[in-house]
């Protein structure tokens, strides 16, 4: 029986995971074993069937319910178990390793905030060793040990150990996923359970109960309110909107919208039985809500802060486990449920199917089960959620086949654009505008990065272009928003008015400086690649922003270079007369006089150009990421 | 405030509303012992104090007096609806335990529970079973199914990935709802002792016995227990070697008995 748990950290949920018979059962059994955690009958009944199959006590029957798995030897459904050690309580759940139970397997991985994985000592990482540890990144489990099992069929070698550590680290890393420990042992023997293996002594690291106590529960911090109305509950002509805060705080008194009808109100009084009110309710708590307008709500709607609001769309980009009996097939039409949402839904664009036994792209145009697919999910109706990276409760789905859940899914962004493609003939809006000042400071805490903006000038031809593209594109890949603004951009369209005399180019530039300002407001890293040659319009720009949001780069190249590069053909016709007024032969270039960065492109290459200007504005050392 | 109660409560709260919300008839077996007693206490919570959907007790005839007392104080004073289901048919053919257990149990229990679900038409039922109570319930969903046969269909249980539960289901099944499926028998008692819910005195000690489960006289054995008060029980739990329901004659059938009777339909 569990020991008194009046701990300071919370009980946690750890899963057990790994390929078939490499051993999780029988590791729960003996950790609960050696610590004697286990009722004695129920030893005794383990024992009673172990003998009748001619075995020593198999520590996988403490587990195993079901007289089939018994039987078999296999872990067929999911079970829970509480274990304690001095200082920490848990529920340890045991996960089918055979990949037809893979459902099973995430019903009960999708509870838990850590993951042990065991692969066999014997035949090292499986399918579902890798299939397993993928899941877990689109459960949003991001606490892992990895127990290499069964050392002592390998005479407990080391460099068997390493071999597999090895492997398996790399393929963790190849999905962006570090495990906290890898730890060798024998659950059937005890090494490494409980006590240190005598056997391996090469082996310092935690033993098994030892990195359960270093698993530690996801810190919530301040979240944004999200309070999903579950159901109205009428007493007389009060109406009380029921349902539990999945994240935030929500205070009597506070002004709320409600989602997607964006109606305002105001928090009139929260309330529990038996006490009549609370003042405040937090994540994970069960209330009913008064509101002092009569608005119009029902179960399926969001409620918000005003400064916080979620997303509301019918496009969305997901990322989607198929558990379904058949494949699944794009415009086939299912149930989404997101919170108390429901709603028709479909896949109307495939992406990628990925094998995630052995994580290659499939060549195939459905989604077998077992397999995971990335692309664009439309919905009937709008959903009211978050990205699965801001706030995971409000970032995943289920999708319904029939009357069954047959698939789970994480969203990755809206889709607007597919949504515009698709319903360009629907005169109804799709994407609800965000009401309320919502601020700067706001967006970047949810983008997780500050905004900027990157300003380049030099001669036309020095190579702005170029890096301000190479920019972008390693900005983008770091996962944030960024934009650059071009010739090719405002000139054909906002500036298209506007030629090339002199007052024409000033005006050019303060727009595309106002322009940029709306983007640095919008939260976006945004990057300017113009001539802009003269040092009074480079200084009015420079104004418009706080000194830690601009950087002033020069791309400086002598002239002599660009007229040799002339990749756009203009230095020539400026020569041939065909165009005046060019920058360098017939107009100045006025060099900056203190740039933040100055870049040579005739001396350096492109990559060493654009590292120059990510470390400047501190990109590398995470100086954009929020603090 | 103890925090694992905190988050079983709630948990078992969000499931309780659920239910409310997604059924159009739902109920609630009450058995009288203290695992659906606090069950019932938490549906009081989840609904300000009204217990909305109406209680089902499945009589055998074989209950202990002294729980049916308990019973029918509990219904005047919380103000609660009771519809109690029997299998007459079974009772004037005179039906025991001596006819044997499992047996008895599948037609004084199970066949009753499943007359009664079809004469009121719940399309949805909440239980008060346990993972830690015994093998096969551990691997039980907490939104289960049962086909109009009754059965449970182990082997093809969908998932339930994060909150998201199965509430749709095929015409004729029923969905048994287990919202205490995570809690353990500490847990109960102590929330028993936190919420200073009321339980039959049965369950405390009287000349160095008292009852750790509550079921048909015939089939249940009080055990060896100096326990007079809640606190005392806990204190007994925590050095117990022996499974709650190790004073219950029909688990002790055979390894799997209660598996083979929860297929056909047993609670």
């Amino acid at each position: 029986m569990g020991n008194n748990n009046s701990t300071t950290i919370p009980e946690m949920t750890v899963v057990f995971l790994g390929h078939v018979d490499h051993g999780k059962s029988t590791m729960i059994g003996r950790l609960l074993y050696d610590a004697q955690q286990v009722p004695s009958d129920r030893i005794e009944f383990a024992r009673t069937r172990s003998a009748e199959q001619g075995r020593s006590l198999e520590f996988a029957y403490l587990l195993d319910g079901l007289e089939e798995e018994q039987a078999q030897g296999i872990t067929i459904d999911f079970t829970q178990t509480r274990f304690s050690t001095e200082n920490r309580a848990f529920i340890l759940a045991d996960a089918p390793g055979h990949r037809e139970f893979l459902r099973n397997m995430l019903s009960g991985a999708s509870q838990a905030e850590a993951a042990v994985l065991l692969i066999d000592a014997g035949e090292g990482a499986r399918e579902q060793s890798r299939r397993h540890g993928y899941l877990l990144t689109l459960l949003g489990v991001k606490q892992l040990a990895v127990v290499i099992n069964k050392m002592d069929i390998v005479n407990w070698n080391k460099d068997i150990y390493h071999s597999i550590v090895d492997e398996y680290t790399s393929f963790l890393s190849s999905i962006g996923f570090v495990a906290q420990n890898f730890i060798p042992a024998a659950g059937y023997m005890g090494d490494n359970v409980i006590k240190p293996s005598p056997q391996m002594p090469w082996y310092s690291g935690p033993t098994m109960s030892e990195q359960l106590e270093l698993f530690l529960p996801v810190d919530q911090h301040s979240m944004p309110l999200r309070l999903p109305v579950q159901d109205i509950y009428r007493f007389g002509s009060r109406r009380l909107l029921g349902g539990r805060l999945e994240t935030g705080v929500i205070k009597e008194g506070q002004p709320i919208v409600i989602w997607p009808t964006q109606e305002k109100s105001t928090v009139k009084t929260i309330e529990r039985w038996p006490q009549p009110t609370i003042n405040t309710a937090t994540q994970g708590q069960n209330v009913a809500l008064e509101l002092n307008d009569p608005l119009f709500s029902e179960r399926g709607m969001v409620v918000s802060s005003p400064e916080e609001p979620p997303t509301v769309s019918r496009a969305i980009y997901v990322r989607i486990v198929w558990l379904g009996n058949q494949p699944l097939l794009p415009k086939q039409r299912c149930k989404l449920k997101l919170g108390f949402q429901e709603t028709g839904a479909w896949v109307e664009k495939l992406d990628r199917v990925i094998d995630i036994g052995n994580l290659e792209d499939a060549i195939s145009d459905s989604i077998p089960a077992g397999f995971v697919g990335e692309g664009v999910i439309m919905t009937d109706q709008p959903i009211v959620f978050d990205s699965f990276a801001d706030n995971p409760s409000m970032g995943r789905f289920v999708l319904v086949e029939g009357s069954q859940i047959a698939g789970g899914g994480i969203i990755l962004a809206p889709a607007e654009q597919q949504q515009t493609e698709s319903f360009a003939r629907a005169n109804h809006r799709l994407i609800y505008p965000t009401v309320g000042n919502i601020t700067r400071e706001a967006r970047e805490q949810r983008n997780h990065h500050r905004a900027h903006i990157i300003w380049l000038t030099g001669l036309s031809g020095a190579g702005k272009t170029t890096i301000a593209r190479k920019l972008e594109e390693k900005i983008f890949q770091r996962g944030y928003q960024t934009y650059v603004l071009d010739g090719d951009n405002v000139r054909t369209g906002l500036n298209k008015d506007l030629g090339f005399s002199l007052n024409d180019r000033k005006e050019n530039i303060r727009r595309i400086a106002e322009v940029a300002k709306l983007f640095t407001d919008a939260g976006i890293i945004v990057i300017t690649a113009f001539i802009s040659p003269y040092q009074e319009d480079r200084a009015q720009a420079r104004a418009l922003f706080a000194q830690d949001d601009f950087a002033e780069v020069y791309i400086k190249c002598p002239l002599a270079v660009c007229e040799q590069r002339d990749v756009k053909g203009l230095y020539k016709k400026a020569r041939n007369q065909e165009v005046h007024q060019f920058t360098g032969l017939d107009d100045i270039y006025e060099e900056p006089r203190q740039p933040d960065i100055i870049i040579e492109t005739d001396k350096n290459f492109v990559d060493a150009c654009v590292d120059k200007i990510l470390q400047h504005v501190g990109l590398c050392s995470n100086g954009l990421e929020n603090s | 405030m103890n925090n694992r109660l905190n988050n079983l409560e709630e948990e078992s709260i969000y499931i309780i509303r659920e239910t409310y919300a997604k059924f159009k008839k739902p109920g609630m077996l009450w058995s009288i012992g203290k695992d659906s007693t606090v069950l019932l206490w938490l549906a009081r919570k989840a609904f300000m104090g009204n217990c909305p959907m109406p209680l089902v007790h499945v009589d055998t005839t074989y209950k202990i007096p002294e729980m049916l007392e308990h019973r029918d104080r509990l219904l005047k004073e919380w103000g609660l609806k009771l519809l109690i289901g029997k299998n007459d048919d079974a009772l004037l053919a005179g039906v025991g335990p001596e006819q044997g257990r499992l047996e008895c149990c599948g037609a004084l229990k199970t066949e009753a529970f499943r007359q009664t679900v079809e004469k009121h038409g719940f399309d949805a039922v909440l239980l008060g079973i346990r993972r830690d109570e015994e093998k096969s319930r551990s691997k039980e969903r907490i939104f289960s199914v049962r086909n109009p046969n009754f059965e449970w269909k182990y082997k093809e249980q969908p998932p339930e990935i994060w909150n998201q539960y199965n509430t749709d289901f095929p015409p004729g099944s029923h969905v048994r709802v287990h919202p205490l499926l995570a809690w353990t028998e500490i847990d109960i008692w102590e929330y028993i002792e936190q919420e200073k819910i009321p339980v039959v005195t049965l369950y405390f000690s009287r000349h160095g016995k008292r009852y750790r489960s509550l079921g048909c006289w015939p089939c249940t054995q009080p055990i060896q227990s100096d326990a007079i008060n809640i606190r005392e029980i806990i204190v007994e739990l925590r050095s117990i070697g022996k499974s709650e329901r190790s004073g219950r004659a029909q688990d002790q059938v055979d390894a799997f008995a209660m598996q083979k009777l929860r297929v056909k339909g047993y609670m």
